[in-house]
């Protein structure tokens, strides 16, 4: 899917207006009269011969194709809001932009010479409240947009083709920006976070320490800088095996204190980087180095160990998963962390596919990692002061297999045993709603089957 | 490997964009534009817009004053490049200066076509800033205006001076007007909204035999035998790619320089951009001149990923484009005139306002040509290149373009996203 927003932005829910109905655009060309009458930047569609009731308006496209072409610069996408806006002085009323534009965003109007197209009015759009069915919404990204501007992250890659890992720590050195010092060990991510690699870096300050000394590490680091009187974030960055194997003693033990810093932890579900072995956080049936599949054994034969779950059972100020193909969410979960540092320990696990281990397309991770969501098999919730919240509930969920079928790690099982699996990923679910109920609510529904 | 040095000639829309997308590629290469203008980046596009008075001289400047710091480029003004040596990967300027390159982009734009008949005798082009600061001044005291051509840029100068109270006719040479947009029907229809607006356009003159200049304004003979006694004549007639510095340089010249889909010319290291370049069309991808803005921006966009080594390539340009004139919109995107076996929609009035028609191709759209009618000509040229099916709605796109592109466009998209 093409990323066309990166601001706040209309959404419009399809099939669902009124037939007839134009109170969106209405109410934009009364709040916009001035400009010429009749303009609107929602426009309401119509068409009784195929059944289609609908409206359109502007994507504030990231690259926005009216600002390109524009001759006098008088269209720019704002650094601040992402909102694409047109300077009435400087336009000239050529029309050129709604020749470019191909999502009928904006729109030139001969007799008025003049353009228009929405600017969500600065942050408060009215067509949202004239709308008389809610098809239409406000979607706030604006956050998102901010943290994404500056990029913390130096040019080139030195991972296995399709790994999610690039885009994981892209996005944690661009949310929590400069003021961090990175924790890790040897490990899939030491390529970049070592910065082994000519000119493949983070541009942040790195501790590397062995899988059984990070969280301790990060405890010295963190009191460190909190005696000499500096607010510095120190954010541990390791795989599964480190977090929930080797180096699980002392991150259990760093939890406990409520040390102020945050781990990440990637899971990709075994020791990847030293040859696919198996973890205590390898799930049911998945077939590893370790755990192989021959006449005997099947795959590893226990279930993961729920490493979130485990950590918020310390009860510390903030547990969360994430994972990519939810980046806004994982955006969000990463913005409270830092937030809930400040109190005492906070802990995101980032679901991580790896195509090499796994066995799969290395264009495929991020539809894996949607896959693991849509089917509840990884799903997103977290824990901020001991409130469990599901952040993205799924109205229908697919079976395991949808998942299964993406990944060859798992291609041997049997019907009964994918039952097994499916058994799991259901009682998992169940296990986190009960604990929802103890004061916690449900995050906003989703229409993704 | 050390930093690359991409050098452009021009600083107009398809060198811009090039820049542009070279830094949001990441590069840190040193990038230097050279321009025989001695302004800041402005568009060719804006200068009827400033003879109507529409904006101000100060408005036109497309970027900020320190765009070229913000964007780590250096601007040379007021610089002709004489000739290029693509051997040792030189450029040698009109100040007996030269330079070097890694990468050579030329995006010199195009120049118009006069007849050294006309010229002798004073005739005014149109076609850059300096041109628009010279009309001005022979515009003071003279009041009749006769515009010899017709393009685009005929009809918007002609409109345009017009409004600025100037009695403004237009000659057309040929039989037609706006060839390379409307076909004869249409264009008939504009000619007569423009003849209601009071600009009156005459056709058939035939190519100008004889032209004399006297004391209060010009005289000219076609070859149709037709005279004409007017007070400024401007030429119009066409443009060309300004191509004469490439001559001898090696790089292959057909009407415009020669690129392939990565705007690649036959030379390694050499790459063109917008109204000089002769690139593949999107129908055919026969290479051809296609001297509109936003080609050039495309063209300058691909040009500047390939020069930072990505591997892009130009799905081709369409002909469009978009005429405003005393309140009309007349709009066309892709082919005018049908080919064989295509078939052809037309919705019009007797009174000659409105008009519609779509042109289909298997099922598919190539061409819409409308007038004053309310349609987002943008979302037509959408579903002519994403190839949508319309056979089920053609008369349906027709009836009601605006809402049934709009719907075609929407489900097209979702169909790509899922």
């Amino acid at each position: 899917m093409r990323v066309k927003t990166l601001c706040d932005a209309i959404k419009i829910e399809e099939g669902e207006c009124l037939p007839d109905c134009y109170a969106c655009q209405e109410r934009c060309a009364e709040v916009k009269q001035e400009i010429y009458p009749g303009c609107a930047g929602i426009k309401a569609i119509h068409i009784p011969e195929v059944n289609s009731h609908t409206a359109v308006i502007c994507n504030q496209c990231r690259e926005p194709a009216c600002a390109e072409v524009c001759p006098t610069g008088a269209i720019t996408k704002s650094e601040v809001d992402g909102i694409v806006r047109i300077d009435e002085a400087k336009c000239l009323g050529c029309g050129l932009c709604a020749l470019v534009c191909p999502y009928g965003g904006i729109h030139y109007d001969a007799e008025a010479k003049k353009a228009f197209k929405c600017d969500l009015c600065d942050g408060d759009p009215q067509c949202v409240s004239a709308c008389p069915n809610d098809v239409i919404s406000l979607i706030k990204v604006r956050t998102v947009w901010q943290y994404l501007h500056e990029d913390k992250f130096a040019g080139g890659v030195a991972f296995c083709a399709g790994c999610p890992l690039e885009l994981t720590l892209r996005i944690l050195s661009k949310v929590l920006g400069r003021k961090t010092i990175l924790v890790g060990t040897p490990s899939c991510s030491a390529p970049i976070i070592h910065g082994q690699n000519i000119g493949t870096w983070h541009r942040l300050p790195y501790y590397g320490c062995l899988m059984t000394g990070v969280p301790s590490s990060a405890t010295g680091l963190t009191r460190y800088y909190r005696k000499i009187g500096k607010d510095v974030r120190v954010v541990c960055f390791t795989g599964d095996g480190c977090a929930a194997d080797v180096g699980f003693q002392p991150l259990s033990g760093a939890a406990e204190r409520n040390e102020k810093f945050i781990y990440v932890c990637y899971d990709n579900e075994g020791y990847m980087n030293t040859g696919i072995q198996r973890s205590s956080t390898t799930p049911f049936g998945a077939a590893t180095t370790t755990t192989p599949v021959g006449v005997a054994a099947r795959g590893k034969g226990t279930p993961a160990k729920n490493l979130p779950l485990i950590i918020a059972m310390h009860r510390v100020p903030y547990v969360a998963t994430a994972t990519l193909s939810h980046i806004e969410d994982f955006v969000k979960k990463l913005l409270k962390a830092e937030e809930r540092r400040k109190e005492g320990f906070a802990y995101i696990h980032v679901f991580s596919p790896c195509p090499v281990g796994w066995g799969i397309e290395s264009d495929s991770s991020i539809q894996v990692c949607r896959m693991a969501v849509r089917t509840n098999y990884f799903p997103l919730w977290e824990a901020e002061r001991g409130r469990f919240r599901l952040t993205h509930t799924i109205a229908t969920p697919r079976p395991i297999t949808e998942y299964t079928k993406l990944i060859r790690k798992f291609r041997h099982l049997t019907k009964e045993e994918l039952a097994q699996l499916q058994e799991e990923v259901n009682s998992n679910l169940a296990f986190l709603r009960h604990l929802t109920e103890f004061g916690g609510e449900e995050g906003t529904s989703s229409a993704e089957g | 490997m050390g930093k690359h040095k991409h050098l452009m000639i021009g600083c107009g829309a398809a060198a811009l964009s090039a820049l542009k997308q070279i830094r949001k590629l990441g590069s840190e290469d040193e990038v230097k534009l050279v321009t025989m203008e001695d302004y800041l980046p402005y568009s060719p596009a804006s200068l009827p817009y400033l003879v109507s008075r529409r904006i101000k001289e100060s408005d036109v400047q497309v970027t900020d004053d320190d765009y070229f710091d913000q964007m780590k480029a250096t601007l040379i003004r007021g610089r002709r490049v004489i000739s290029i040596d693509t051997q040792s990967q030189k450029l040698y300027y009109d100040n007996g200066e030269s330079d070097t390159y890694d990468t050579l982009l030329i995006a010199s734009g195009s120049e118009p076509v006069m007849p050294p008949v006309l010229k002798k005798a004073g005739a005014l082009e149109f076609h850059i800033m300096d041109d628009y600061i010279n009309l001005t001044k022979h515009l003071k005291n003279r009041t009749k205006v006769t515009i010899l051509g017709a393009g685009l840029v005929s009809i918007e100068l002609a409109v345009a001076l017009r409004e600025r109270g100037h009695e403004v006719s237009v000659i057309a040479p040929r039989e037609r007007i706006l060839r390379r947009y409307f076909d004869g029907e249409v264009g008939s229809y504009i000619i007569d909204l423009l003849g209601e607006s009071g600009v009156p356009v005459s056709l058939n003159w035939g190519e100008v035999v004889e032209a004399r200049r006297y004391r209060d304004g010009i005289q000219a003979k076609f070859a149709s035998g037709k005279r004409l006694d007017t007070h400024i004549i401007i030429a119009c007639i066409g443009v060309k790619p300004r191509v004469s510095f490439v001559d001898g340089s090696g790089i292959m010249i057909n009407q415009g320089i020669l690129v392939d889909k990565r705007m690649r010319t036959n030379i390694p290291s050499v790459f063109t951009a917008g109204d000089v370049a002769e690139a593949p069309d999107f129908f055919t991808g026969n290479n051809g001149v296609n001297p509109i803005l936003p080609t050039a921006v495309r063209q300058g966009k691909i040009a500047g990923s390939n020069m930072v080594g990505e591997e892009v390539e130009y799905e081709g340009w369409l002909p469009m484009n978009t005429l405003n004139f005393f309140g009309h919109l007349a709009t066309s995107v892709g082919e005018s005139t049908p080919s064989k076996g295509d078939e052809v929609l037309i919705e019009k009035e007797e009174k000659k306002r409105h008009y519609k028609k779509v042109i289909y191709r298997d099922g598919k759209l190539v061409g819409a040509t409308f007038i004053d009618t309310d349609v987002d000509a943008g979302v037509i040229h959408y579903l002519i290149k994403e190839r949508v099916d319309i056979d089920p709605y053609k008369d349906l796109l027709i009836k009601k373009p605006k809402d049934v592109s709009l719907w075609l466009m929407l489900k097209a998209e979702k169909k790509s996203i899922s």
